[in-house]
């Protein structure tokens, strides 16, 4: 920064077996389970909100997109946080769909930021690894958000059929 | 990655946090149902992020003009809360003056005393200097006591104002819960 705070750190690398160790967290079975869990809850909470022509497939929750967004293109981990309190923090009918997983969501992301403090002792290695446990995690979500979203629609198609 | 990002999510984060639950815990627990009966309202958050976004110096004066007006409407029998030990108002507003300036003692964390820790050894005022060296040096010290409030300030009030709105929101009745999160 130009404020001078103490030396710029560009282009730090995180070291090879500390991502192999935040790999085997995010692929641990238990944890893919709660990903994908909170993936669900986040399509029962924003499904229907953009609407969809009957017989048609639902677009993805542009909710869903934002915190996608956030997560893969944050430059601090804090920012998926500050994001998801300033939706919950908010007035009228998504801010109510936000309340009802916001704290799934920030629960989640409080144990990425211990399991980085746990696995990397050095601060900007855990700076790193917050982001990367991050974007683990945010495809985790995603991808229980689609499977749930596929399953319903299979549901509905067959239930129609 | 910049020393910046690394001050932000280690110390600056964890200070707006902790600071937005310790008033709501102190003043919000006695329960504020309706937004009306907040300290704050949003307006006035809004106006405190653009000032902090804006104007980082001018802060202390806004605050102090908030809590001035706070306490007239308490004199004059308002809407406060006069059950509780102070006028919750007042308080948010001091709040913010001292977030920024500290208290009289110096004692507890804010965000001036956090930038005299990272002052540049170049600006840093030597004892015994006098005349244009000093005066030069006082004048960067200065600009680079700006630039920090540009770009330190925005993102503290941002996160604080963020937590506090969260924390009043899943407080409302009907609201999602009273756990606090991060």
């Amino acid at each position: 920064m130009n404020a001078n705070l103490p030396e710029e750190q560009h282009s730090v690398v995180l070291p090879l077996n500390l991502v192999r160790k935040a790999d085997q967290f995010l692929d641990d079975e238990t944890q893919q389970k709660r990903f994908a869990d909170l993936g669900r809850k986040i399509y029962d909470a924003f499904s229907g909100e953009n609407g969809g022509r009957p017989g048609e497939s639902a677009p993805v929750s542009s909710q869903l997109r934002n915190l996608q967004q956030i997560a893969v293109s944050a430059s601090r981990f804090s920012e998926i946080a500050n994001f998801v309190k300033r939706q919950m923090g908010r007035t009228g009918k998504v801010a109510e769909r936000w309340r009802k997983v916001g704290e799934e969501i920030l629960k989640q992301l409080e144990q990425l930021e211990q399991q980085a403090a746990h696995l990397a002792a050095d601060q900007t290695q855990r700076f790193l690894l917050r982001l990367y446990l991050a974007r683990g995690w945010i495809r985790a979500v995603v991808g229980g958000y689609m499977f749930e979203k596929a399953l319903r629609e299979m549901g509905k198609k067959g239930l129609t059929e | 990655m910049n020393a910046l990002d690394l001050l932000v999510d280690d110390v600056i984060v964890r200070e707006a946090v902790r600071l937005a639950e310790e008033f709501v815990g102190s003043y919000a627990e006695l329960g504020y149902g309706r937004e009306s009966d907040w300290p704050v309202s949003r307006a006035q958050l809004k106006g405190l992020l653009q000032i902090a976004s804006n104007e980082p110096e001018q802060l202390v004066n806004f605050a102090d003009h908030q809590a001035e007006k706070a306490r007239r409407g308490e004199q004059s029998g308002g809407r406060s809360r006069r059950t509780q030990p102070d006028n919750p108002k007042e308080a948010f507003w001091k709040l913010i003056k001292e977030i920024v300036q500290g208290d009289p003692q110096q004692k507890k964390w804010s965000l001036e005393k956090l930038r005299r820790q990272y002052v540049p050894q170049e600006f840093q005022l030597v004892p015994g200097e006098t005349g244009q060296a000093k005066k030069e040096r006082e004048a960067k010290l200065r600009e680079w006591e700006r630039q920090w409030n540009r770009e330190v300030f925005p993102v503290f009030f941002r996160t604080f104002v963020n937590h506090f709105l969260y924390l009043m929101e899943v407080r409302k009745p009907g609201g999602k819960s009273k756990d606090k999160g991060r």
